[in-house]
């Protein structure tokens, strides 16, 4: 069972997509394609077991170090 | 005697009445803006937030604070706009979900008017910061009372050790 998701590149920074990949990368199969402002990210072979949170969990924690990245070239904390 | 720049009479006295129906129309714009639409589905809620009002800090702001709650996703709709889904991350009603999006935009606000304060008080706190830093001021008051406190144990000290003896000898 394969699920992509498209991450506009204005909103989440592509670094952090890629540190996204490398968390889950032991759970899924993933694959990142840049295309433009775009980037997709396929999540092939889910587990059964996560299956209803794998996507959503994988966008919060692109998320997550999107926001960090974010505050940290603003100098601010992450607060 | 130099002018004000404006006399008395120019200045524009407004009546109660006046007032009222100043504020009635502003709250009847108010009504008619368009407010946060939002759309619920299956565990879901989503709605598209204008950029020119909420700023992508304060968005980043609010879902920091929700990811740890629900499941964020932000997509770019069109030009100037942030689609916010909120995805629960368990069953939830029709009403859950309208209260966790109704939270999350007042959150939002609360991010906008931080960031609004913050830039607005920003040259009054470099002003303090600079202050107190590298002002002379501040540090001749300590050296004052570094030098208060050494008279001070020089007086209780029965010997006054301290005191050179050509001094002390005259």
């Amino acid at each position: 069972m394969a699920e992509k998701v498209i991450f506009d590149d204005y909103l989440y920074d592509s670094e952090a997509v890629d540190a996204a990949a490398e968390a889950y990368g032991h759970l899924v199969d993933i694959d990142v394609q840049r295309d433009g402002e775009q980037i997709t990210v396929t999540l092939d072979n889910i587990p059964e077991e996560h299956a209803g949170v794998l996507k959503d969990a994988f966008c919060n924690h692109a998320l997550y170090e999107t926001i960090v990245r974010f505050r940290s070239e603003a100098g601010e904390g992450v607060l | 005697m130099a002018s004000t720049g404006a006399s008395l009479d120019q200045v524009e006295v407004k009546k109660g009445a006046d007032i009222e129906a100043e504020e009635a129309a502003a709250l009847e714009e108010m009504a008619s803006r368009e407010s946060v639409a939002c759309a619920i589905g299956e565990r879901k809620a989503a709605f598209v937030l204008d950029e020119s009002i909420y700023k992508k800090d304060a968005v980043y702001g609010t879902a920091y604070l929700f990811i740890d709650r629900c499941f964020v996703y932000l997509s770019r709709p069109g030009e100037s706009k942030i689609g916010v889904e909120l995805v629960h991350r368990e069953e939830a009603t029709e009403a859950e979900l309208e209260a966790l999006a109704g939270e999350f935009v007042n959150e939002l606000l609360n991010q906008v008017v931080r960031a609004q304060v913050g830039e607005s008080t920003a040259r009054i706190r470099e002003y303090y910061m600079a202050r107190a830093f590298f002002s002379t001021d501040t540090q001749t008051t300590i050296d004052d009372l570094l030098a208060e406190l050494d008279d001070e144990e020089l007086e209780e000290a029965p010997l006054e050790i301290a005191v050179p003896w050509e001094d002390s000898d005259g």
